[in-house]
């Protein structure tokens, strides 16, 4: 199996990025009536109205924590799929600690709901890892399968024994309203989450870049059997990046939560796991990165909603941008055809080489 | 009924379940062995699953609605594998974005299309059954194996055709061999890119006939309705240790768990969601089993 | 009968920034064995290459049959008869041995389908008309190294073929399947064909070739017949002016009585426990000592490495080191005098590609370079100039491994191992694996430094020169068990060892395996 090369840089990020704006106008133009009003709605609402500009800086908090997660995972050589089952499972983990803490003082309820969400979601991670440690069972595979098991059980919750009664909702019970982070841009649903989001990031890049269980992980991932010629404890690294990695997904979801939405409501995560995957390749695993790869990809998505609202286009458009995205994003080299001018290139790279001859 | 009504029963659900399966696996069959990891076999079935249900509907026609679905689906899988060959991206993001672009294009275009994203029924032929009225009342084993449709009968021959293209042709050879040692393909002057991507391409096919297996029986596109039966039909060819027999079986045994756990949800009333968690499961269950034995 | 001339080839590597030929040139006389010969990295491979259409010269030009012609691809190559069975085979698992000899031109029924008897008896037929005789049914996997070769040689013969190249033929041939190559290769010459064979052993090129042409640093330094030249010519032309590093650096007496690594009855068995990979191995090394142990492929030096690195398991016996069980690699302290390791496979686990040169040592101590868990940038920038002037490795502390030659890689894996303060214990597989000459000479004369100030060193090498070189005892391996130990003087000679290793010793030639234990 070829897993390899996700690290690898091309010069290809400015191509992917003007792919995906490329094929967003190109969607507009087949299934919008008015190209221009559409247009204008894409990809200025977004920035000028107050609630979209809200939505979008809310809708970044989950794809960077999450993505962090996504970039623990992939550094180490870790193939997450079952993001969306983390947080999924997370943000229900955090509505039960919330609605069983009810009376309790807030901050007792942030720490209790947001260490819940984070030990559901590190512990279906961390099942894909012992999987992958004891039976060396593919983790790629089977954290999606995990996740996809996971999705329908809390499902079942939801519609289920935890079901609001009050309410037509597929949805649970509301989290205290104290319990709900600071609105900033009302009545968008931006929250004060977006500096645990920031915090988080600064924390990862430091784990990552400065600590010897940062250059330990990363070593694993770029080299399996040199780390373990070091002397690392690869299986380790098999099993707790797959951990944290599913309790940043499982922290994003109840971010989502108790930044917007204020409880669970059937599906309301769904898509977030990929999407986060697409944004942690656009940062190309950098924490610090995840800001504007996230800032990219939520205003690529606040527009897609934007121009739902105001000229009936399927937000589902915003997903095959997406597969844009992940088309080009690992790509190595920029030419899908052969270009004329590749001679043309060539015929200077020679030159150059005539010039380096002894 | 008595047990024994039952038990064909199930039998005879498991080997309808098991047609999408066995071309699903059968396409992933030729991507493996090139030496890919195909992840997009979902998104590729769903694709075929969409197109093939809407060319049956436009024209009436099952035939043309299969090959539609095949030829849709070839095509993203030629898109997918370009950019993972072309551009040496890596091909497990590339497969994700099959696998993330086959939902959304359905969606928007059954929106346009159709007027719905969500169930689409239209009334188009049912596939026949072939064998019904000469053999299906043959008691047990005759009753399960000649009481199917046409096109799991389809599936057989397909899935034969594709051990046969494997492992008797040129073109399989050279695919296996680029799987085996790229660098000699290479070597003796052939281009290993150009092999793998025959291999997506036909895994598109594959899977494109797969997902219209899904749609045309039923009458309907469900979005979604490939319902992780890609992941299953990767996991079934790891389980064969790619090989086609192997491979097949292992797609039986999911059928069967499939159909069992429908014959428990008419029986026992177990909600939806676990029905379908089920497959996931046997799946999950099957992977770490089949894993642990091969590694011991 | 063709013959081939190469004129004034230029070939520049971006991705290394090096020249790999410059002005190369060689010209080949039909129906003769012609040698390229030179040393590592000298472009021998690359000039070949070029012939066979896998390379595409940046300047020069390629004469058949004294017209220029230009290759895009092997095929290209082919067509003209021009073909080449590369240093690391191209079997083709899965496929019968028929089937990779026709790879490419499978006869074929309808429907692309392939005549698999016709397969099978056009393998057979061409195996038969050049005297193979090989199996052509079995499966790929099956075979054995020289049967592989064989294989190889049978495809480019069936493709018609008439200027075969060989890149270093023998390096992976036991003495006899050697011997069965050169009768082949002097079979094929009698029938016309021009065969290349790309060396830098002088013995096997005195005894096969007719002409030779010698490389060095990518450029020819000239064409000669064999016959014409001396092998001591020779060697001095490939290699310069030869010192041996032990005559100039005196070596203190070895600590006979300090054991520092102890092998006791060792025993692993192989796979399904059918054979015996290392049967009853002892021997133990002292401090201050260099113990060599040499065999040829697949005797069971892979296995010992893989043991002392911790990879497998014994199944019977003990390895002790400084008298307490051995402990697993890298997790004694490494500074402080503990285990240094240069495996054999330098770039997949003695280095990783795709990080610094810096992170690259960094790896191997993270006790000392990550103090309470955090990065020490300046011990670490301090501990890399180190390793890195060592044996002057041609290159930044940031720059990529990937971006290094291989040569440069494995002296920074040996300068990174043997630096300053040396270890108790060093563990060295093929440490002059892929050094140019002047590397080799600095690489074997810090071994021996090392070995000065006390550490133990156990020598795991299939290079006979190598291990006379370096060591003060050499035990010899011989299908898994040990064939002998000899104390490296003037009785240990190059026939003898050979000798050992290919399993032709006599009762009374059988050394006893000296442990520590016999000497009380």
């Amino acid at each position: 199996m070829n897993k390899r090369a996700l690290g690898d840089r091309g010069n290809s990020l400015v191509f992917t990025l003007l792919a995906a704006l490329f094929s967003s106008c190109l969607l507009l133009l087949f299934f919008s009536e008015s190209f221009l009003d559409s247009f204008a709605l894409f990809f200025i609402n977004p920035l000028t109205n107050r609630y979209y500009l809200g939505n979008m800086i809310a809708f970044m908090v989950p794809l960077i924590v999450a993505g962090l997660g996504i970039s623990f995972a992939f550094e180490s050589h870790n193939f997450n799929l079952g993001g969306e089952g983390q947080i999924y499972a997370g943000s229900f983990a955090a509505v039960l600690a919330a609605l069983a803490l009810e009376e309790k003082p807030v901050l007792m309820i942030w720490i209790v709901s947001f260490a819940a969400a984070a030990a559901a979601g590190g512990l279906i991670g961390a099942l894909s890892g012992i999987l992958k440690r004891r039976l060396a069972v593919d983790e790629l595979i089977s954290s999606f399968l995990v996740s996809s098991i996971v999705v329908l059980l809390v499902d079942f919750c939801i519609t289920g024994p935890f079901q609001d009664p009050s309410s037509n909702f597929q949805a649970t019970k509301a989290i205290p309203p104290a319990a709900t982070l600071p609105k900033l841009l009302p009545p968008s649903s931006l929250s004060t989450g977006i500096f645990a989001a920031l915090l988080v990031s600064f924390i990862g890049k430091f784990i990552l870049a400065r600590t010897r269980f940062g250059f330990e992980l990363r070593l694993c991932g770029a080299n399996k059997d040199f780390a373990r010629y070091a002397g690392i404890d690869e299986g380790l690294y098999a099993l707790v990046p797959m951990l944290l990695s599913g309790a940043l997904h499982g922290l994003a979801g109840a971010l989502m939560v108790f930044g917007s939405y204020g409880r669970m409501l059937r599906g309301f995560s769904s898509g977030v796991g990929w999407s986060a995957i697409a944004v942690a390749l656009i940062a190309r695993n950098n924490p610090i990165a995840l800001l504007p790869a996230a800032a990219f990809y939520a205003y690529l998505d606040a527009g897609s909603k934007s121009v739902m609202m105001g000229a009936g286009v399927s937000p589902e458009m915003v997903g095959i941008i997406q597969a844009v995205i992940f088309l080009f994003i690992t790509a190595t080299r920029l030419s899908f055809f052969r270009l004329p001018g590749s001679s043309l290139r060539s015929a200077l790279q020679d030159r150059a080489a005539d010039r380096r001859k002894p | 009924m008595s047990w024994l009504d039952t038990a064909t029963g199930i039998l005879a659900s498991a080997l309808a379940a098991m047609t999408p399966l066995l071309l699903a696996a059968a396409g992933g069959l030729f991507t493996e062995l090139a030496g890919m990891l195909n992840i997009a076999l979902e998104g590729l079935m769903l694709a075929g699953a969409f197109f093939g249900f809407a060319a049956a509907s436009a024209t009436g026609s099952l035939s043309l609605g299969i090959l539609a679905g095949a030829l849709a689906s070839s095509a993203i899988a030629w898109l997918y594998g370009s950019a993972t060959l072309r551009l040496k991206a890596n091909a497990f993001i590339t497969g994700l974005a099959a696998n993330i672009f086959a939902p959304s294009i359905t969606a928007v275009l059954s929106a346009s299309w159709f007027g719905t994203k969500s169930v689409v029924a239209l009334p188009i032929p049912e596939p026949a059954r072939i064998f019904q009225k000469s053999f299906g009342k043959l008691p047990l084993l005759g009753g399960v194996l000649f009481s199917q449709h046409s096109l799991s009968y389809l599936s057989w021959i397909l899935a034969a055709g594709a051990a046969l293209l494997l492992y008797r042709s040129v073109l399989g050879t050279r695919i296996r061999a680029t799987g085996a040692r790229a660098e000699a393909v290479a070597a003796a002057g052939f281009k290993p890119d150009s092999y793998k991507l025959a291999a997506i391409v036909l895994s598109g096919f594959f899977c494109g006939i797969a997902g219209a297996s899904l749609s045309l029986p039923l009458g309907a596109y469900v979005p979604n309705m490939s319902s992780g039966r890609g992941w299953i039909a990767l996991v079934a060819i790891y389980l064969g240790n790619r090989r086609p027999g192997r491979t097949a079986l292992a797609c039986f045994i999911f059928a069967l768990a499939e159909s069992f756990s429908n014959y428990a949800q008419g029986q026992f009333g177990i909600p939806s969601e676990f029905i379908l968690a089920i497959p996931f499961a046997v799946t999950l269950v099957a992977l770490s089993l089949g894993t642990s034995v091969k590694s011991e | 009968m063709k013959s081939v001339e190469l004129e004034d080839i230029d070939k520049y590597f971006p991705s290394s920034g090096t020249w790999a030929l410059i002005q190369a040139r060689l010209s080949l006389l039909p129906g003769q064995i012609h040698a390229v010969v030179g040393e590592n990295g000298a472009g021998k491979t690359t000039l070949m290459k070029i012939l066979a259409g896998l390379e595409r010269p940046d300047s020069g030009r390629i004469l058949v049959q004294g017209k220029s012609v230009k290759f895009n691809n092997p095929s290209d190559a082919a067509r003209l008869g021009i073909g080449m069975v590369h240093q690391h085979f191209m079997t083709i698992p899965g496929l019968s041995a028929a089937e990779n000899i026709l790879f490419g031109s499978e006869p074929r029924t309808a429907f692309g389908l392939l005549d698999r008897k016709g397969i099978v008896r056009s393998a057979a037929d061409c195996a038969a008309r050049y005297g193979f005789s090989i199996d052509v049914t079995r499966n790929a996997e099956s075979l054995s190294v020289g049967e592989r070769q064989q294989v190889e040689i049978l495809g480019l013969l069936y493709k018609n073929c008439d200027i075969l190249i060989l890149d270093e033929p023998t390096s992976v041939l036991t003495d006899q399947e050697i011997r069965a190559l050169f009768t082949v290769l002097k079979q094929l010459k009698a029938s016309g064909k021009t065969i290349v064979i790309i060396s830098h052993k002088v013995g096997e090129i005195k005894a096969i070739a007719d002409r030779l042409s010698v490389m060095k640093d990518g450029k020819s330094l000239g064409e000669f017949k064999t016959s014409d030249i001396s092998s001591h010519a020779l060697s001095d032309l490939i290699m310069g002016e030869y010192e041996s590093p032990r005559k100039k650096i005196k070596t203190l007496p070895s600590g006979q009585d300090h054991p520092v690594l102890e092998l006791q009855s060792l025993n692993l068995y192989g796979q399904k426990k059918k054979s015996s990979a290392l049967r009853d191995i002892s021997f133990s090394v002292n401090e201050r000592e260099v113990l060599g142990v040499c065999a040829l492929a697949n005797n069971g030096l892979k296995e010992m490495e893989d043991l002392l690195a911790g990879r497998l398991k014994p199944d019977s016996g003990s390895i002790f080191y400084l008298g307490k069980p051995y402990p697993k690699l890298r997790k004694a302290p490494w500074l402080e005098g503990g285990i240094a390791y240069v495996p054999s496979d330098r770039i997949g686990r003695g280095s990783c590609a795709e990080r610094s040169v810096a992170e690259n040592i960094v790896a191997l101590d993270r006790d000392y370079f990550f103090p309470h868990g955090l990065l020490d940038q300046s011990k670490a920038q301090a501990r890399t100039l180190k390793a890195i002037q060592v044996l002057s490795v041609k290159a930044k502390p940031e720059s990529n491994v990937s971006q290094l030659s291989g040569g440069n890689i494995q002296k920074m894996i040996l300068g990174r191992e043997l630096s300053e303060p040396p270890a108790k214990l060093c563990l060295l597989c093929e440490p002059g694996w892929g050094l140019d000459y002047a590397s080799l000479r600095r690489t074997y004369k810090r071994i021996l430094e090392v070995r000065n100030k006390g550490s133990a060193i156990l020598l795991l090498s299939s290079d006979i020169d190598e291990v006379l070189e370096l060591s003060d005892r050499i035990a010899v391996l011989h299908k898994g068990s040990l064939a002998g130990v000899v104390s490296n003087g003037p009785k240990a000679t190059k026939a003898r060892l050979g000798a050992l290793m290919m399993g032709l010793n006599s009762d009374d030639d059988r050394l006893t395996p000296i442990g520590n234990k016999e000497h009380e």
